[in-house]
C-alpha cells in the first residue's frame, strides 16, 4: 500500500471507529472494523479514546444543573390567560391600595383621603380598563400602577421580555395628557372611551408594529383569541431580540 | 390535553439545556433559550404524539434558536485546528473540564454536531434530517470534530487532577 492509499484507509478507519462508538454500524461491519482492531493496536487505541472521550461529553449532559421550570401558564388558551392576568392586576391594585391604607400612612384622617382618592381613581373610568396579554410575545405583565397626572387618574402596566425587552402601556380615561417621557417608540390609540398609549423600550420597530396590533385587537370588545396569540407569537420570532 | 402532550419536557429540560450550552458556550444564556423555547413548545398548536418525534422536535426548536443566536451574534474567534494522531493521545487527558473548555475553542458547527450526536443522543439519521444533509456528511462530521476536540483538548493547559484519573 503507497502512502495515498493508507491515508485513505486511515479516513475510512476514523470513520467506522467512531460510527462503532456511536452504535451506527451494521452487525457485518461492527465485525469487519473489530477484526481490523485486533490486528492493529493503533486502531483499537484511537477507538478507545474515542469512546472515552464521548463518555466525557455525554457527562456534561448528565452534570447539567437545571434550574428551569415549565412556565404553565403557556399551556392555557388565549382567553384564560387573559382572566388570570386581569385578575392579576386587579388583585395587584387592591393589594397597593390596601397596603398603602393599612400600613404607609401615618394618621387616619390621611388614610380615609387616601383611599377615597383611590375609589375616585378607580371610579374615574368609563369602562373597565383592558391590561393586554403579552406572554405569547415573551412579555411578562410586571405590574400595575395608579397614577394621577394633570389630566386625570392614569393606570399603567410594565411588561418585561427575558432580554431587555420593556413596554410600558398608560390608559387614561378621554384624551391622553402629555407624552410619557423617554421610550424608543410609542403608539396611542382610543377603544371606546379610553385612551391607550403603548411604549417600547429598545425594542425593534417590526415586533413593536406586530404588538401595538396585538394590543389594540385586545382592547376591543370584539376581540379574537386566537388571532392575538398568532399575531403576538409572530411578534417573538419575526424580529431580533430586544436591545434596550 | 396540552400538558399530556409536554409531559416528556420536564426530564428533556437538562439535556436541552446542556445541549444549548455546548452550542452557544454560554451557560446563562443556554438557561434563559431553553427557557423561551420550552415556552413557544408549549404554546404550539401542533405537537408531536410519540415520544421520540417529541424528543427531536424539541431539540430542534433549541437547535434552531441557538442558530440563530450564533448567526447574530457572530463573535467566535477562531483558533487554530489542530488534528492529532489518535493512537498517540494521552487519554489521562480526556476529562469532563478538559472536555467543555476545548469545546468552546471549537467552531459553532463542530460544537453543534457533537453536541446533536453525543448530548442530544440524535442517531446519524436523525441528525442528518435536523441538518437537513446527507447520513455520510454526519459521518465525516463528527469524526472531525471529534478529531479537533482531542486536538484542543491537547492544546489546552488545562489538565484533570490525578485523584479524578483514579476513580475511573
Amino acid at each position: 500500500m503507497n502512502d495515498e492509499e493508507n491515508s485513505k484507509q486511515h479516513d475510512r478507519d476514523l470513520l467506522r471507529i467512531n460510527a462503532l462508538v456511536d452504535g451506527e454500524l451494521l452487525p457485518a461491519e461492527r465485525a469487519q472494523i473489530a477484526a481490523r482492531m485486533a490486528a492493529d493496536r493503533n486502531l483499537a487505541r484511537s477507538h478507545a479514546t474515542l469512546a472515552r472521550l464521548k463518555a466525557s461529553v455525554m457527562e456534561i449532559a448528565e452534570d447539567a444543573p437545571c434550574t428551569l421550570s415549565i412556565p404553565k401558564v403557556a399551556v392555557l388558551r388565549p382567553r384564560q390567560r387573559l382572566a388570570i392576568r386581569l385578575t392579576a392586576a386587579a388583585a395587584l391594585v387592591l393589594a397597593v391600595s390596601s397596603a398603602a391604607w393599612t400600613f404607609m400612612l401615618p394618621a387616619r384622617q390621611q388614610a380615609v383621603r387616601e383611599q377615597k382618592e383611590h375609589a375616585i381613581t378607580l371610579a374615574a373610568f368609563p369602562v373597565r380598563p383592558v391590561v393586554p396579554d403579552f406572554a405569547s410575545a415573551g412579555l411578562i405583565l410586571q405590574g400595575v400602577d395608579l397614577r394621577r397626572p394633570a389630566g386625570g387618574p392614569m393606570l399603567v402596566a410594565i411588561y418585561a421580555g427575558p432580554r431587555g425587552c420593556r413596554l410600558e402601556l398608560r390608559v387614561q380615561a378621554g384624551d391622553l395628557a402629555a407624552e410619557a417621557p423617554g421610550g424608543s417608540s410609542r403608539h396611542r390609540w382610543k377603544a371606546g372611551e379610553l385612551s391607550y398609549e403603548l411604549l417600547a423600550f429598545g425594542m425593534p420597530e417590526t415586533r413593536f408594529a406586530i404588538i401595538v396590533g396585538a394590543a389594540e385587537r385586545q382592547t376591543r370588545i370584539d376581540m379574537d383569541p386566537d388571532a392575538i396569540e398568532r399575531q403576538l407569537r409572530e411578534a417573538r420570532v419575526a424580529a431580533p431580540p430586544c436591545v434596550g | 390535553m396540552a400538558t399530556d402532550r409536554h409531559g416528556n419536557l420536564t426530564a428533556l429540560l437538562p439535556r436541552l439545556v446542556a445541549f444549548a450550552r455546548t452550542i452557544l458556550g454560554d451557560a446563562d444564556f443556554a438557561r434563559d433559550l431553553v427557557q423561551e423555547a420550552a415556552t413557544r413548545a408549549l404554546a404550539a398548536q401542533r405537537v408531536p404524539d410519540d415520544p421520540p418525534a417529541y424528543r427531536a422536535w424539541m431539540f430542534r426548536i433549541v437547535r434552531n434558536a441557538a442558530v440563530d443566536e450564533l448567526r447574530r451574534n457572530r463573535n467566535f474567534v477562531s483558533v487554530d485546528e489542530i488534528l492529532p494522531d489518535l493512537w498517540r493521545f494521552d487519554d489521562a487527558c480526556i476529562a469532563k473540564i478538559t472536555v467543555e473548555q476545548g469545546l468552546t475553542s471549537l467552531a459553532p458547527a463542530h460544537r453543534e454536531i457533537i453536541a446533536l450526536i453525543d448530548i442530544a443522543g440524535f442517531s446519524y439519521s436523525e441528525a442528518a434530517e435536523c441538518l437537513d444533509v446527507p447520513v455520510g456528511t454526519i459521518m465525516s462530521r463528527i469524526a472531525r470534530a471529534r478529531q479537533l476536540l482531542l486536538g484542543a483538548i491537547e492544546a489546552s493547559t488545562v489538565r484533570p487532577l490525578q485523584s479524578n484519573q483514579s476513580r475511573r
